[in-house]
């Protein structure tokens, strides 16, 4: 053991003895140490200095005004949060299991899909193909559903997973009460499904809806990821209405349409386009959180 | 809630939306944080808006306390946060050194040594203020670590494992650091003539 490091190490015990009493052991040698050296008797007493000048400096205290707004703001902070925390009581409620719940149900619907898809189906190949547009939506709900349930604490459930879930129960329940509803019949009937038709061929007017279906709830996922249903209540509120009028209201598509390798590209491209809207949704969450953060 | 609630305990109750919570640990904390920053910065005015926002952040980041960890710790490494991002700011929009600490200590005679203001002396009193806005120049002066060190252990009592959970750094370094602080400011002080008013 060197001198040097020796007293490097005695340095540390002559900094702590200034605000705290070291132990027993360690004054016995800190003293002992300082009856033979006479470099840390010197830095003992410039230390010793240097810590006793700041006993001069008086306390500092807040001014009376600044001391009250700032624990005002708080206060009122706190009320308006207890008053949200009512509100938002619902979005709390098991978050996790729904989001477990909102997964195994999906999985499901998609392995249905796929076995009559492969075995064979008796619906018409574009009710199949409406279905499967239908699973991407939900999957894409479910995957941002999920990812908000099991990463920020369970408060960042975005609003198109919340529709995908219960768009799904609105579905079902429709499907059994009203099969006639063709929705998507009206589309390729209207003007512009003619017109994609006359564009694009037969199932054209069907290509579009399927890509636009897959890549609507995404789109949402992105543009609303990350902001609170209590946060935004009115323009959150408007979104959720209107996408489960969309993906509750065309319910069959009984209308034969030719199950095309169009389609099929236009379902896997919504697909994708979707997810990759659902993934920058849940960049805009993550990033969000981040900016909040304060501990670093 | 009485005065012998942990800091700990208060924090779970303000967790959980307790306001006489809150303003309990604001009542033994709101003067610490204010000369912590005040005393960091060196400049009253930004010290009072970072005071505001510290007590902003503290309840923004309330969720993430852990009940395990020291409250005064976590409280205190929120503040160094929010100082060392405002310091970093201030790198990039200088003001002029001298305003602040003018402004800091002009007037203040909860700074002056008590013995200088009992000994009426015109010229002690004056003495003593110099030295006053000496040392508090220098203690604003010094490398961020070694004041916030020195600040969080001479004033606020902080152990120095503690402090060294505030700045991430080691116990040892945070005694490293108060020791280079101290022979620092006894050096800058001796250098400026003014170590001798206070004695």
């Amino acid at each position: 053991m060197t001198k040097n490091y020796t007293c490097a190490g005695y340095q540390e015990w002559l900094v702590e003895s200034l605000n705290a009493p070291l132990s027993d052991d360690a004054q016995t040698l800190l003293t002992r140490h300082l009856e033979t050296c006479a470099a840390c008797v010197a830095s003992s007493t410039e230390l010793r200095e240097s810590w006793d000048l700041f006993g001069n400096l008086g306390a500092v205290k807040p001014p009376t005004d600044v001391r009250e707004r700032t624990r005002r703001a708080v206060l009122e902070l706190m009320v308006g949060e207890k008053a949200n925390a009512t509100r938002r009581k619902w979005h709390e409620v098991a978050s996790t299991p729904l989001a477990v719940a909102s997964a195994l149900l999906v999985a499901g619907a998609t392995l249905s899909l796929l076995s009559g898809l492969i075995w064979g189906s008796t619906l018409p190949q574009g009710h199949v193909f409406f279905c499967a547009a239908m699973y991407t939506g939900l999957l894409v709900g479910a995957f941002s559903w999920i990812y908000g349930a099991t990463t920020v604490n369970g408060v960042h459930l975005d609003v198109a997973a919340r529709i995908g879930v219960l768009s799904l129960a609105i579905t079902v329940a429709a499907i059994t009460a009203c099969p006639q509803f063709q929705v998507l019949a009206l589309w390729d009937s209207s003007a512009l499904g003619r017109f994609f038709t006359a564009r694009l061929g037969a199932g054209g007017s069907s290509l579009v809806f399927g890509f636009g279906y897959g890549l609507f709830p995404g789109f949402l996922a992105a543009l609303f990821g990350g902001n609170l249903l209590a946060e935004r209540p009115v323009a959150n509120s408007f979104v959720t209405g209107a996408v489960v009028f969309l993906l509750a209201s065309p319910v069959i598509y009984l209308q034969s349409a030719p199950f095309t390798s169009g389609v099929v590209v236009s379902w896997i491209t919504g697909t994708a386009v979707g997810a990759l809207c659902g993934v920058l949704g849940a960049v805009r969450v993550r990033q969000r959180v981040a900016d909040a953060s304060v501990l670093g | 809630m009485t005065e012998d609630t942990s800091d700990e305990i208060l924090m779970a109750a303000y967790q959980a939306g307790n306001q006489e919570a809150f303003g309990e640990l604001f009542d033994r904390y709101a003067g610490r944080i204010y000369g912590f920053v005040v005393r960091r910065l060196g400049d009253v005015s930004t010290a009072e808006d970072l005071y505001q926002e510290a007590f902003l952040r503290l309840h923004r980041a309330k969720d993430s306390y852990d009940p395990e960890r020291p409250f005064r710790t976590w409280l205190f490494t929120i503040v160094h946060n929010l100082v060392t991002d405002t310091l970093r700011n201030r790198k990039r929009s200088p003001t002029r050194d001298s305003e602040r600490v003018q402004l800091t200590l002009a007037g203040d005679e909860g700074n002056i040594p008590k013995a200088a203001i009992n000994d009426q002396s015109p010229e002690r009193l004056l003495a003593a203020r110099e030295s006053t806005c000496a040392l508090s120049r220098v203690l604003s002066a010094l490398p961020p670590d070694e004041a916030t060190v020195l600040i969080l252990a001479r004033f606020e009592g902080l152990a120095y494992d503690e402090i060294g959970s505030v700045i991430g750094r080691s116990t040892a370094a945070a005694k490293q650091l108060a020791y280079r602080a101290l022979k620092r400011v006894r050096a800058e002080l001796i250098a400026s003539g003014h170590a001798e008013g206070f004695r």
